[in-house]
């Protein structure tokens, strides 16, 4: 299993970070996924894996981090990357501002619809592969897609116009 | 007619019946707002996929590394050094691309292999390049290129196709079996036939092939003798 959990990482990587929208607290929410995934091997295939780590990776994000109602600053890493840190500071700062803008986005939406965003969205599973993932009805996927896009994208709109607001 | 942001956001993902898809189509090229109220929910997924696929150019945590042994692969000569979740020079802007290197992953050929494995496997041993081939979780699996090694074993670079994004891997034969020395995932969607040009190559495996080729890339006669055809 662990060279399934190899190839998968980067996309429960990529997971962590929409839930968390900090990449420290993202790599913290990865480390006891994949621990907790370990503990208990399970002789899937891949496709099925992956649904099971994302619903693991989800669950814990639930238990752990969003009841220590942390609420970390939107930031990079400390480690800031080559590619980032040889870019023109400009592109940087713009870099962090969205980053900022669309944390704050995902900030405001409830538990159940940021998971299914980040699955949907970011992820591109299907809506039957998440809602198996999240063990939640197809109906039910649907619209809480539906309503976080919308959340969103009203929220970015509104900060757009409002790019002094503080966040 | 009034479409919700339910039935638009379903239009994104393609996840409504023909009938619904068309009438939306259909509604599209008239109705201004429509389209712009589509472009808006566009825009979350590209901003999300852009912003949280940036934390792949970060160095993963040395102790989640442990958990998962993923190790250096000594070097030698012509062989491409691998180093650990190596980052990319540069992001594309519009694509979320997202580099992952499987070092040294050994794959037996035989034996608790997963059945996708088991597909590219079989894909690998007997298609050439440009030959496509579905797999049973409707996954398209395509040779691109083949080459030999400083070690004279033979090497393919393939892609892997689902309708909304892809991947590309390298992986050698060795005579213990297949071996993956390379993957990229998170690309954008290919269409099977166009296969990698030098152009449709991302720097990346452009990169590693050239560092591990002997000889040039093998031409359709020589693959088909590597692949006893």
């Amino acid at each position: 299993m662990k060279e399934q959990l190899k190839s998968l990482l980067p996309q429960l990587r990529r997971f962590a970070f929409a839930l968390t929208g900090d990449a420290d607290d993202a790599d913290d929410l990865l480390q006891n996924t994949v621990l907790k995934l370990l503990k208990q091997p399970q002789d899937l295939d891949e496709h099925s894996l992956m649904k099971w780590s994302f619903r693991v990776c989800k669950n814990l994000w639930i238990d752990e981090y969003r009841n220590r109602k942390v609420r970390t600053q939107a930031s990079y890493s400390p480690e800031v990357p080559e590619a980032i840190s040889t870019e023109d500071s400009e592109q940087a700062q713009e870099k962090a501002n969205t980053l900022k803008q669309v944390n704050h986005a995902m900030d405001l939406l409830p538990e159940d619809q940021r998971s299914v965003l980040a699955l949907v969205a970011m992820q591109g599973l299907s809506y039957r592969d998440t809602a198996e993932a999240l063990k939640l009805p197809l109906g039910t996927v649907m619209s809480r897609l539906a309503r976080a896009r919308a959340s969103v994208s009203q929220s970015l709109k509104q900060q757009q116009l409002e790019p002094n607001h503080d966040i | 007619m009034i479409f919700s942001e339910q039935d638009l956001s379903a239009f994104l993902d393609a996840e409504l019946d023909e009938i619904q898809m068309q009438a939306i189509r259909e509604a599209l090229i008239e109705d201004e707002a429509l389209a712009q109220r589509l472009a808006d929910l566009a825009m979350v997924d590209e901003q999300i996929k852009q912003v949280y696929s940036s934390i792949n150019n970060n160095k993963v945590p040395a102790e989640i590394e442990a958990l998962l042994n993923i190790d250096q692969v000594p070097q030698s000569a012509n062989v491409y050094q691998l180093s650990n979740w190596f980052r990319p020079a540069s992001m594309a802007a519009s694509v979320a691309l997202v580099v992952g290197l499987l070092v040294g992953i050994w794959l037996p050929q035989k034996n608790n292999l997963n059945s996708a494995w088991q597909a590219q496997v079989q894909v690998l041993d007997s298609s050439l390049s440009g030959e496509a081939v579905i797999d049973e979780q409707g996954r398209t699996i395509q040779p691109l290129l083949s080459f030999v090694n400083a070690d004279g074993n033979l090497c393919r670079q393939y892609q892997i196709s689902e309708p909304d994004h892809s991947s590309q891997h390298l992986a050698c034969r060795t005579e213990q079996g297949w071996r993956k020395q390379l993957s990229q995932f998170g690309l954008a969607p290919q269409v099977a036939e166009e296969y990698a040009t030098a152009s449709g190559q991302t720097d990346i495996m452009r990169q590693a092939i050239s560092q591990m080729a002997v000889g040039g890339l093998l031409n359709k006669t020589q693959e088909a003798e590597k692949l006893n055809r």
